[in-house]
């Protein structure tokens, strides 16, 4: 009995103490460094108290999972909620254009795959018919409570798909918890937030867990004979065997399993069918994991990745067809270009702000001390005995997204993501790496040094640029007064792309970032700003022109040094001082400007 | 043990009360229609399945339920029939054929007999 209550205990004091420690903290004082510089040390008391209370219930023998579950799911609100109370608005950009998207369907009842601006959602659309029939069921005018949210709900799915792969990958129940608890600490790239990717990868977990528990071979898949093609046999099943027995072991084979594998694998379609429509990379990454396990003869579904290109394919020539015609020169030019891929990724150093330095080199060390523990973990279950060729196929089969996709530098964060759940489960047996192995009290020891390491890490890299990724109210304020009122054909110049973007009514304007204009414009810009931005205005093929300058935006320029420091800041000075333009609605934290004479408006 | 009616008679019952909601006027709380459209749809036919972890059942249940919604939200959205009405009721029917499909696959087995012999 009290082996369960001081558990619980320390959950309830752990949540309790995290849920007080982050009433009334000061946004404005937030460094370049992101949350972590404002959150005070009673956070990581919290945490500390979470970490070390799961680790010694785990590293126990009799521990019932009902209370790891419990941890684990505390774990996901003090990373993934902390936002959501804190800032009170929805966090990230992107997020905020995906509510538009669902805002579009809200009002149009229907889709525009030839659409100017992010057609890409129109023609994947998938994603957002659910949010916007969620929307309207749940009586809602739009999306963003539920987009602010997202994080935490995605988590929480995975969570179930993630004890069901785990499972299926071994009988320790240690290995299992420690990896999920660790997939939760190293997942920092923020995939998941309100996003088709971050939805489609539960689809993605859930084919993933099915497979690895209800389709493995039960015999050797080939009969031990000679011939032409004795070697590959040979071969085949050796790969077989060596994932056989914890394959068996946690298989609940029973009369009844051809039945339930009928069943199961038209799960399988009916979830992969979805992934097909609703996101381009997800697609890919599932037949990629789904042809690794049939490859390695870890999967008996031989024909189901032949299946999966078929839907997937399917969906482009039929649904997306007009997305491809206009992106396809691209897509075949991008198809083979690793080295572009890997390098459009890397930022550079010189021109980030130092705080950013540091966020960006605590992410790349944090990722390489992921992959450096799994491979660790892996090599030491090898030495045990154990040959994890389904966890290993699965853990390098994200990198075919190198070759095969036109995301650039962004694939990076992707494959990660992708990868995550078996690098964490190999990390994980890099502490207990066979149910029989000792428990020491060193092994506990490094769970907690592990835990506390990650977390570290995931703070600085996963919060690490809410400075420019959260918005305040004021800012909101300012971009819903802008998307409301603008009239259909407006032209809407912004300093960045990042702030409360596109979230209503985004098909009325033609965007205009100035960060994101050749060199020479923006600096053009910044020696005189009234005549460029007068000029770029007064352009009667617009219905109106508004300038957006916000608080988000200042902050993306300083951090990522698109701009030199304080750009943005002398553009709205000299709108504020000039005669020809006019604040039509500002605040502390966000400006929008017209031509003088052409509009009228609130101004705080 | 728990009988082997029990999921479907919930979904029955929870199908049948959203319809009369969509029939009657929309409820006030939103909740119960978001559990429903989370979980009831998917339910309906993994219950087919008789896996024993109910948090398996549960995953499986959650992941059918949104790839369903989902399937009709599009299918709405493409077919010009978008709404709400229309949606929450193909999802309701879709729940019942779910548990008819059931209902037949335990009075193949006997069960249904057999469970009401024992009072159930």
């Amino acid at each position: 009995m009290t082996s369960r209550i001081i558990p619980l205990v320390a959950i309830s004091a752990a949540v309790v103490l995290w849920a007080m420690s982050i009433q009334g903290l000061d946004l404005r004082a937030m460094t370049d460094t992101g949350l972590v510089s404002i959150l005070p040390v009673s956070t990581y008391l919290s945490l500390a108290l979470l970490i070390v209370s799961f680790c010694i219930l785990n590293h126990r023998q009799d521990t019932r999972e009902g209370l790891l579950f419990l941890h684990v799911v505390a774990l996901i609100f003090v990373l993934h909620a902390t936002p959501v109370i804190v800032y009170e608005t929805l966090r990230y950009s992107w997020a905020w254009k995906h509510v538009g998207i669902i805002d579009y369907i809200q009002r149009h009842h229907s889709l525009n795959p030839a659409i100017e601006f992010l057609s890409a959602y129109h023609n994947w659309p998938g994603f957002f018919t659910l949010g916007a029939f969620i929307t309207e069921v749940a009586n809602r005018k739009d999306a963003l409570v539920m987009a602010m949210w997202a994080p935490t709900f995605f988590n929480l799915l995975y969570l179930g798909a993630l004890l069901l792969i785990f499972k299926s990958l071994t009988r320790d129940r240690r290995l299992v918890w420690l990896g999920i608890w660790f997939f939760y600490l190293t997942n920092w790239v923020g995939q998941d937030y309100f996003a088709p990717q971050g939805l489609n990868y539960f689809l993605h977990l859930t084919i993933l867990g099915i497979l690895l528990k209800w389709f493995r071979y039960e015999n050797a898949p080939f009969a031990p004979r000679g011939g032409r093609f004795a070697f590959f046999r040979t071969i085949a099943n050796r790969l077989y065997e060596a994932g056989v027995d914890e394959a068996k072991a946690v298989s609940s084979v029973n009369g009844e399993l051809a039945t339930q594998r009928v069943g199961l694998m038209a799960v399988v379609i009916a979830l992969f069918s979805v992934i097909a429509f609703s996101h381009q990379l997800t697609p890919i990454m599932s037949i990629a994991a789904v042809t690794a396990l049939v490859v390695t003869f870890q999967c008996n579904a031989r024909s189901l990745p032949v299946l999966m290109i078929v839907l997937a394919v399917g969906w482009i020539v039929y649904g997306a067809r007009i997305f491809l015609g206009g992106e396809l020169e691209s897509l075949i030019e991008s198809f083979g270009r690793v080295s572009d891929n890997l390098q459009d990724n890397l930022v550079d150093l010189a021109l980030v702000s130092e705080g950013q330095k540091t966020v960006i080199l605590v992410g790349r060390g944090f990722s390489a001390s992921l992959w450096f523990l799994a491979l660790a973990g892996g090599l030491r279950r090898l030495y045990y005995g154990y040959r994890d060729v389904a966890a290993v196929g699965l853990t390098v089969a994200p990198f075919a997204a190198l070759a095969g996709t036109a995301y650039g530098g962004e694939v990076i964060f992707r494959i990660y993501f992708f990868s995550i759940p078996f690098a964490a489960f190999f990390a994980a047996a890099s502490v207990y790496v066979a149910p029989g192995a000792a428990g020491s009290r060193r092994a506990l020891l490094i769970t907690i040094l592990l835990s506390s390491g990650f977390l570290w890490g995931f703070g600085y890299a996963h919060y690490g640029k809410d400075r420019q990724y959260h918005f305040s109210k004021e800012e909101v304020a300012v971009a819903r007064y802008l998307y409301e009122m603008a009239p259909p054909g407006s032209l809407l110049i912004e300093g960045a792309r990042n702030y409360p973007s596109q979230f209503r009514n985004y098909e009325n304007f033609v965007y205009v970032a100035i960060d994101r204009e050749p060199r020479e414009s923006r600096q053009s810009i910044a020696e005189n700003p009234v005549a460029h931005l007068y000029r770029w205005m007064d352009n009667h093929d617009y219905t109106k022109s508004y300038l957006l300058i916000t608080r988000s935006q200042k902050a993306e320029v300083q951090s990522t040094g698109s701009m030199p420091p304080g750009s943005l800041d002398t553009i709205e000075k000299a709108l504020l001082d000039s005669s020809q333009f006019e604040l039509i609605y500002g605040n502390n934290d966000a400006k929008l400007f017209v031509l003088r004479g052409l509009e009228t408006g609130n101004t705080e | 043990m728990r009988s082997p009616l029990f999921e479907p008679s919930v979904i029955v019952l929870v199908a049948l009360v959203m319809i009369a909601w969509v029939w009657m006027g929309w409820p006030h709380s939103e909740l119960p229609v978001l559990l429903f459209l989370l979980i009831c749809p998917g339910l309906s036919f993994v219950q087919m399945l008789d896996l024993e972890d109910h948090a398996t059942v549960m995953t499986l249940s959650v992941a059918l339920s949104i790839a369903i919604t989902t399937l009709v939200a599009t299918s709405l959205l493409i077919a010009g029939a978008w709404h709400r009405e229309n949606g929450v009721l193909a999802i309701a029917l879709i729940c019942l054929t779910g548990v008819a499909l059931r209902a037949r696959q335990l009075g193949g087995r006997g069960l249904l007999r057999g469970h009401a012999r024992d009072g159930g």
